[in-house]
């Protein structure tokens, strides 16, 4: 009888981080190099060095901007990750209502979200719905199509098993589409995140009286570039975290998994 | 709005949260007054606290004593609670007023925007000044000397950059078409509010038409080797669009308690800032995060000087109410004037446009 | 003996997306007795794969009928597919347990009786991704015979597989078809696989499927490696195998024109 040998995929050791470090160490070494040696104004674009200090000048509240637009951010993904999965759901268990809802989807994904944002803020007021919506219409378009796909690519043969040993419909679902579709959601996910901290500073930028993006329009009308700058690290880093967020969470939920 | 991420069960208070922030603001404002609808009876202060929304036109401060009058405790005095929705302009602002199904609202809009919106729209609701701001018109073109342009008519050729659709691009075409300028023989370029300075400081446009408060920030910003020069409309016989403080005439029927409220406490932020402008700047940018103060106060100042056409030492010894009264012969001689310049169809009695009750004689 | 499944005249017409018929299969009959081992061999794209699916009831044969006995009332068939297809989120325990589930019966150690037989001791809760193929395959073997069903089918379970690897894994195979006292169907195009592990082989013809030839295996219940080397083996091997190639020749002449 041979012997079997479990295989486990190896993570990335220190060395692995070391690398993407150390470029973005260099990197932001370049920049405040290149920003002095050729005197870049700072109302232009500013050093690390003064973006670094924007921080702790006392007159800016980051914290209460960041939790705004991060708090934006997270109820209108929360919703649109939950209305992305219903819709996905019903799409594929329904193929009329399939065909119903598709192109309304399609023509919701395609419009300019910039160019609706002020007809939604007039119907429904200029309120935090109105930008939490923004952000669900933002964020449920990938988790749709990711879960749907999902729920279809299934093996046939699984679904066969299952109908030969005499499995209604509902069970292949619960069994098979289900637990299938959770990578396939997960991916969607991913950029349902990102579309969340964009559709926040849309929302803002249309109408607002705080929140990050607010942040950034006033500094920019006053030549504050810094200011805006620290709020552009600020959102990549949010970015970052909420991103490794899924990936860990991925890992958690779906330990049988290895993306390629 | 809460700061305070919730820690727990997001997708249930999910739900809760949208029905909680997601009302109109000033949908539960029932003002409890004893006054008449309408006439002569004079009305009294409120007694209840009534929200009412200030649509803020643009990030372009247009109304930093609003934000003052917050701090300082004003609007409250008056029994006022507000909740303020920034927009893109002045314009939006005021349809926003009009568009605003509580009618609970106000902006510092102008006559201007209210004879256009009831000419566009019949539908849309009737719309009144209750106490006079800024009587000058504020717009002009801004250009850096190095541009090569000395007057108005240098202005052939070039680039303007000015945001599609505003009040300041509807002036521009007028002072074009009074200079003997076609609109062919320049570039417009459409550039937001909040990126027209840094457009003509990098020169991506060799002049702007905005507000005249820009030109504080961009004698401020200009490199050594430069001047800004501008040409400011008023001087050049445009007429004013006579902004003040804008709401739907429907609540200055239905509530005309809640109308003067709304009048006095502009009024008297106006006064305060006018009188204060250090203060009046700390308590705006302490609402309105990430401008930077010193340029925000020249801002203030010029804007005082060119828009409101105000002396701070005699403004100090006037009495708050008396900076928004409407100078009716001024108005008889502009409105004319702004009727055939923008193509205004409808005609207007002038008492349905402004009213000089709440506000006082100087 | 008691025919587990008989398969009479059986037919199968598909329509195609452009509304040509295609008939796969043709004229069908075979019957598998009860604890016999059938093999089905034939040349690609004959139908055989067709077949499995028509007696596991996945899909409906167009002419002729299909007799399923049942001992106590139930035929359930167990499958076994060319890939593994093991559901990729289930612990190997999970997986064998699948049938289980869905015929509602609770004899659960049956599936460490299982794992044990397969050598698989140890990685219950394993996931498929961390198993080696043949790990897997192994893996899909037992869950087509934990629920006890009245015929194991398999659809060339070990294509793909090495040569030492597949001789391992068929040794393996016939062993617990035996000790389980199971009933099978093999569908292969493999002739040495079919003749160590069939009681009697099937050989079909080209598109349309028809039985050509019956071939039976005279070789003793218990199969160990040695068999490989026996007279019979080659005998039933040489049949099958010249049955094969007379079916390719008559397609070429076919093809050529000439009857």
């Amino acid at each position: 009888m041979s012997r079997a040998t479990i295989r486990r995929r190896s993570r990335p050791g220190l060395a692995g981080y070391g690398l993407p470090i150390l470029s973005f160490v260099v990197g932001i070494a370049l920049w405040e190099l290149i920003c002095r040696v050729f005197k870049v104004p700072a109302f232009l674009f500013p050093p690390p060095s003064a973006i670094a200090q924007i921080y702790f000048t006392g007159r800016i509240d980051w914290i209460g901007q960041t939790l705004v637009t991060l708090n934006e951010a997270l109820f209108g993904l929360v919703i649109g990750v939950a209305v992305g999965f219903l819709i996905a759901l019903v799409i594929t268990l329904s193929s009329v209502l399939n065909k119903i809802l598709m192109p309304y989807i399609v023509a919701l994904q395609v419009l300019p979200k910039v160019a609706i944002a002020p007809i939604l803020y007039i119907i429904l007021g200029f309120s935090n719905t109105s930008r939490i919506l923004l952000i669900v219409i933002l964020t449920f378009f990938p988790i749709v199509i990711n879960t749907s796909t999902g729920l279809t690519d299934v093996d046939r043969n699984l679904v066969h098993l299952l109908k030969s040993l005499g499995a209604s419909d509902r069970t292949v679902f619960w069994k098979v589409r289900l637990p299938n579709s959770l990578p396939y959601f997960f991916d969607g996910l991913k950029i349902g995140v990102s579309g969340a901290l964009v559709g926040a500073i849309v929302a803002e930028f249309v109408s607002s009286s705080s929140g990050l993006g607010f942040l950034i329009l006033n500094s920019q009308y006053t030549f504050n570039t810094t200011a805006a700058f620290g709020a552009f690290v600020i959102l990549t880093v949010l970015g970052l975290v909420l991103y490794a967020g899924v990936i860990l969470l991925g890992r958690r939920l779906m330990p049988w998994y290895r993306p390629n | 709005m809460n700061h305070r991420i919730p820690t727990a069960a997001f997708i249930v208070a999910a739900a809760l949260v949208i029905g909680a922030c997601g009302g109109t603001p000033g949908a539960t404002g029932a003002p409890a007054t004893g006054a008449a609808a309408t006439g002569s009876a004079a009305p009294t202060g409120l007694t209840e606290v009534v929200e009412v929304t200030s649509y803020v036109g643009g990030v372009t401060s247009s109304a930093p004593h609003d934000y003052a009058g917050v701090t300082e405790g004003i609007y409250a005095k008056y029994k006022l609670k507000l909740n303020f929705v920034v927009l893109a302009g002045t314009s939006q602002a005021v349809q926003a007023v009009a568009a605003d199904r509580s009618g609970l609202a106000f902006t510092h809009g102008d006559i201007l925007d209210e004879m256009l919106i009831a000419d566009q729209n019949p539908d849309a609701p009737p719309l009144i000044g209750i106490a006079a701001g800024a009587m000058r018109n504020p717009v002009g073109v801004m250009y850096l000397q190095s541009s090569g342009i000395k007057s108005p008519a240098d202005l052939r050729g070039k680039k303007i950059g000015v945001p599609t659709g505003s009040l300041s691009e509807q002036y521009l075409d007028v002072f074009l078409a009074k200079q003997g300028i076609p609109k062919s023989a320049v570039t417009i370029i459409n550039t937001a509010f909040a990126a027209q300075q840094g457009a003509l400081l990098t020169k991506q446009v060799d002049a702007i038409a905005a507000f005249l408060r820009a030109i504080a920030s961009l004698e401020i910003a200009v490199p050594q080797n430069d001047k800004i020069g501008s040409f400011v409309f008023g001087d050049y016989n445009l007429p004013s669009p006579l902004a003040g403080v804008t709401i739907q005439k429907s609540l200055l029927d239905k509530s005309p308690a809640v109308a003067r409220a709304i009048a006095l406490a502009s009024t008297e932020s106006l006064h305060f800032c006018v009188v204060n402008p250090a203060k009046c700047v700390d308590d705006f940018v302490a609402q309105n995060q990430g401008r930077d103060i010193p340029q925000t106060l020249a801002e203030w100042n010029v804007a005082v000087r060119l828009q409101y056409g105000f002396d701070p030492e005699k403004a100090k010894t006037m009495k708050p109410a008396q900076l928004g009264w409407y100078d009716a012969a001024v108005i008889a001689k502009t409105l004319p004037e702004l009727k055939t310049l923008f193509n205004i169809k409808k005609d207007f009695d002038p008492t349905t446009l402004y009213t000089n009750q709440f506000v006082e004689r100087p | 003996m008691t025919a587990i499944v008989a398969v009479k005249d059986v037919g199968k017409t598909y329509t195609t997306v452009k509304g040509d018929e295609v008939v796969a299969l043709e004229d069908i009959s075979l019957s598998v007795q009860k604890e016999e081992t059938v093999a089905i061999v034939g040349p690609s794209g004959c139908g055989k794969s067709t077949l499995l699916r028509l007696i596991a009831g996945v899909e409906k044969q167009t002419d002729g009928k299909i007799e399923r006995s049942t001992d106590d009332g139930r035929f359930v068939v167990g499958y076994v597919f060319q890939d593994s297809s093991l559901m990729r989120w289930r612990t190997v325990y999970d997986n064998i347990k699948l049938p289980l589930e869905v015929t509602n019966k609770h004899n659960y150690e049956k599936i460490d009786q299982l794992i044990e037989m397969i050598g698989m001791k140890g990685f219950e809760k394993a996931y498929p991704i961390e198993l080696s193929g043949g790990m897997q395959r192994r893996v899909s073997i037992a869950r087509a015979f934990v629920h006890e069903p009245s015929i194991v089918l398999m659809d060339e379970p070990f294509t793909g597989v090495d040569e030492l690897t597949k001789e391992a894994l068929q040794h393996e195979l016939g062993t617990m078809i035996r000790n389980l006292h199971a009933t099978a169907m093999l569908v292969t195009h493999d002739i040495e696989e079919a003749v160590f592990l069939s009681d009697r082989i099937f050989v079909m013809s080209r598109r349309p499927g028809r039985i050509v030839e019956e071939v039976p295996v005279k070789l003793p219940a218990e199969r160990d490696p040695s068999m490989r080397s026996r007279l019979e083996f080659f005998e039933a091997a040489k049949r099958v195998r010249e049955k094969l190639l007379s079916i390719r020749a008559m397609s070429v002449d076919l093809e050529a024109g000439t009857p």
